[in-house]
């Protein structure tokens, strides 16, 4: 009877007529294909699960400092070290980008084709280079400070295994000009002479550095890791020195050593009122833009590194002595015989004379060694040794400049028999070319002594100027004792040996300076020098000239006076400095 | 036998003309609803309780199941949910992608320009070492010398207030001469030219001579590199330029 009736619910009761029921689906499948499903599914979260529990927490750190690396980059930011500029604001010694040439040896496949490729745009021997190229350093120096322009012209040779590194490079534009005062800077970028290394901590400023994510064309990724620490530029400084004075002291005294065949020769130049070092030339000098290739002799500032006998300009120290104590005048008599003997050694003059009646201001004039000697007499070896101490013989300048020499200057007590009077006229001490263009300075400045200084002042990054810290000048000798050691220095010029110094329209006051030079403790050759300041009647400008053992004539009248008058004419027109159209006084002498 | 058949179809016709009236009405019914839109009601539009036969009624109730959408109106809020939600992800992730394409794209024109601005300050630090060497002592003389200027033997001012001359003027040796820095001409003897000179040291020809052609004049070397030769032998005139500038060693024994 159920028969009858077909089924209402799709079961699986077999069909009567026999033939086999299609497969149906029930609830029931449902449910366990869910069950497999959801299992399945579970299955395969948990093999995440673990995939990224490994990953993120056993292998987390690792994988991150990986990826990190392979991403982050941190470039050096060099900062730039502080311009030097002359006391008018031209730069003497400037910063520049620059690039160092390196190479991977392992990534260059022929060595040989590089090199060959390289070395007419490195301007490099091809041997060398080659050389450079070969072996398993990944990294080495192939060569350095090549301008950015440069450098694409060789990244643009593409070759495997050659790459570059930013720097910076310490350049002089004026090359030569100053190269003694300025010094240079080292491969690694540490000043290591003259002002480059005394004021080395205030220029080379604080290097950064920036590290940031990096994409494959070395873009940063946005909005990734980028700390960027700014490099701190490196104070400039604004010296005391005058491009144009030092190059025409520098030219003169050039040309001058060369045609004397001297050894050296420097020319200082200080101004008379402030002790601001406007020039301080050195010849033979060097190439700081080159500095590897120079002469370590020619690297130094003769000025406050070399010491000699100041010989007859020294005689200044002791007329000053003696007006200063009240025991001459310019007029005061004495008379000079040929020669003088004392403690067994004879002193001449540099030129044989009979018995002659000189004043004081004759002389100096005449730069007499035994007239000198006799008026030193009048004060007595004590006053003489406290007299070079107050003008600072044997004693710092205060310059504090690397490698300089304080001089020596000997002790009463030390004193053999002779010594007093080869003092009095300027020999057995000696003294660097500054003290005595510092005693030159004091003489011109009122018997006001002020300390020389280099240095106007410091400028920041942003422009804003510091002024150096000065110090007030030490009296010496009193105005009324310069003024009349000045009138005989001016007669000097006018009567004496000074006679080549002169400059038309001018008033110029001057010493001339040919001394035995010491060489290993004895004698050998000639120091010869001129020394003097115009205008005299009010000085502005000291230059003293030195020659250090010149073949082609010794006196320092000859030697040093031209280059004098060269640098004194120059510093004058620079300057803007007028004559005061009087004439000098005419001082007798002799009686 | 023609007119039997005839009543014979006329026979079955109420049947069948209901058959084909209704065909005829639906037909009738769906032009009038394609023509609908024209607003020309059919003239033989037939009043729906006329033939009430099964096949209109079906067709009826097919046509009033399908004009109920009874519920597409129920799920119709939802739907519209979705729809918007799915709009706004959409929007978003689009407006993602674009923020991170522009953001890209301004991280590379950022690279570019960063490119572009080392060049340029390359450039300009090239363009201003040319001036500092250009403005050198050592090349403002050589120009001045170019123009036939000569140092001034003693300085002389002019006073404006007054128009006095201060200082003793003294006249200017003429350029044509061996001008000599030192004031006189002949001081010094020709100074020995040597392979070692360098550029940046390039001194200055004392000889420089207006007359004579000055761009031929070679920058005599010498051997301090920052100094030039200040003053030249007369004796040596001739000789000096071209030892000077011959490399030639047959002429480097004849150079003084």
């Amino acid at each position: 009877m159920s028969s009858v009736a077909p089924p209402r619910s799709p079961s699986t009761q077999p069909d009567p007529s026999g033939a086999p029921a299609p497969r149906v689906f029930t609830r029931a499948d449902g449910r366990a294909r869910a069950i497999y499903l959801t299992f399945a599914v579970l299955m395969l979260l948990s093999v995440y699960a673990g995939r990224i529990f490994d990953l993120m927490v056993l292998k987390g750190d690792d994988l991150a400092a990986l990826g990190q690396n392979q991403r982050v980059r941190t470039l050096p930011l060099p900062a730039d070290r502080g311009p030097i500029y002359d006391s008018e604001g031209a730069p003497l010694a400037i910063t520049v980008e620059s690039r160092n040439v390196t190479a991977d040896q392992n990534l260059i496949e022929n060595p040989a084709e590089a090199a060959e490729r390289l070395a007419p745009m490195l301007g490099m021997d091809q041997a060398t280079l080659q050389e450079k190229l070969t072996g398993d350093d990944i990294f080495v120096y192939v060569a350095k400070g090549l301008t950015p322009e440069q450098w694409r012209q060789i990244k643009a040779l593409k070759i495997v295994g050659i790459f570059s590194e930013k720097t910076t490079e310490r350049t002089y534009p004026a090359g030569t000009l100053a190269a003694n005062v300025l010094g240079f800077v080292n491969s690694e970028g540490v000043g290591s002479g003259g002002l480059e290394m005394a004021l080395d901590d205030r220029l080379k400023g604080t290097d950064g550095s920036r590290t940031f994510e990096q994409g494959a064309a070395g873009q940063a990724i946005p909005s990734a890791e980028d700390v960027l620490l700014e490099p701190e530029p490196g104070q400039g400084v604004q010296l005391t020195i005058n491009r144009d004075i030092q190059y025409v002291a520098q030219r003169a005294i050039a040309a001058r050593v060369r045609d004397a065949d001297a050894e050296s020769g420097t020319v200082t130049v200080i101004e008379a009122k402030t002790g601001r070092i406007l020039a301080m030339a050195t010849a033979p000098t060097f190439d700081p833009n080159n500095y590897t290739s120079a002469n370590e002799d020619d690297m130094g500032n003769r000025p406050v590194s070399e010491i000699y006998e100041p010989g007859s300009t020294g005689k200044v120290l002791t007329m000053s002595a003696v007006i200063e104590e009240g025991k001459a005048k310019p007029r005061s008599k004495i008379t000079v015989p040929p020669t003088l003997t004392r403690g067994g050694h004879t002193t001449n003059d540099h030129t044989p004379h009979g018995t002659l009646q000189l004043t004081l201001n004759g002389v100096l004039a005449q730069s007499s060694n035994i007239g000198t000697i006799l008026f030193a007499d009048k004060i007595g070896g004590d006053k003489l040794y406290e007299y070079q101490r107050k003008f600072g013989m044997g004693q710092p300048t205060g310059l504090n400049f690397p490698g300089e020499e304080n001089g020596l200057l000997p002790k009463p007590e030390n004193w053999w028999p002779t010594t007093f009077q080869a003092l009095a006229y300027g020999q057995s001490y000696s003294v660097t070319s500054l003290q005595v263009a510092s005693l030159y300075q004091t003489i011109a400045n009122d018997g006001v002594r002020l300390k020389p200084r280099l240095i106007d002042g410091y400028v920041d990054a942003d422009g804003s100027f510091t002024p150096a810290a000065t110090e007030p000048g030490v009296q010496v000798v009193s105005k009324k004792t310069a003024k009349s050691v000045s009138r005989m220095l001016e007669n000097v010029v006018t009567d004496g040996t000074g006679a080549v110094a002169k400059i038309p329209g001018y008033r110029v006051a001057g010493k001339t300076g040919t001394a035995e030079r010491a060489v290993n403790g004895g004698y050998s050759g000639y120091s010869a020098s001129f020394i003097g300041y115009a205008p005299a009647d009010d000085p502005e400008i000291v230059v003293q000239v030195m020659l250090q053992d010149p073949k082609n004539g010794h006196y320092g009248s000859v030697l040093g006076g031209p280059v004098f008058n060269t640098t004194m004419t120059y510093a004058l027109q620079e300057l803007k400095i007028p004559p005061s159209g009087t004439t000098s006084p005419q001082i007798p002498t002799t009686w | 036998m023609s007119s039997t058949r005839t009543a014979g179809r006329e026979q079955r016709s109420p049947g069948a003309r209901t058959a084909r009236t209704s065909r005829t009405r639906r037909a009738t019914s769906r032009r009038t609803a394609a023509t609908k839109p024209a607003g020309a009601e059919a003239p033989d539009e037939p009043v729906r309780d006329v033939t009430p036969d099964s096949g209109s009624r079906r067709a009826q109730r097919r046509a009033a199941r399908s004009r109920v959408a009874g519920p597409e109106r129920s799920r119709s809020p939802r739907h519209r949910m979705l729809v918007a939600c799915t709009a706004v992800l959409a929007a978003g992730f689009f407006a993602v992608l674009l923020l991170n394409t522009v953001i890209s794209q301004g991280a590379f024109r950022q690279h570019e320009l960063e490119i572009e601005l080392i060049l340029l300050a390359e450039e300009e630090e090239a363009l201003a070492r040319a001036v500092q060497s250009a403005e050198t002592p050592v090349e403002v003389e050589r120009a001045a010398r170019k123009l036939g200027m000569v140092p001034a033997a003693a300085p002389v001012f002019l006073r404006l207030s007054d128009g006095e001359v201060l200082g003793e003027p003294v006249p200017a040796p003429k350029p044509t001469e061996k001008v000599s820095f030192f004031g006189a001409p002949g001081v010094l003897p020709t100074p020995t030219p040597t392979p070692s000179a360098e550029v940046s040291g390039t001194a200055i020809d004392p000889a420089l001579d207006p007359a004579t052609g000055l761009d031929e004049v070679a920058p005599v070397p010498v051997e301090d590199g920052g100094a030039a030769p200040a003053a030249v032998d007369p004796a040596g005139e001739a000789a000096e330029p071209q030892a000077s500038q011959a490399p030639e060693p047959s002429q480097q024994g004849v150079n003084p």
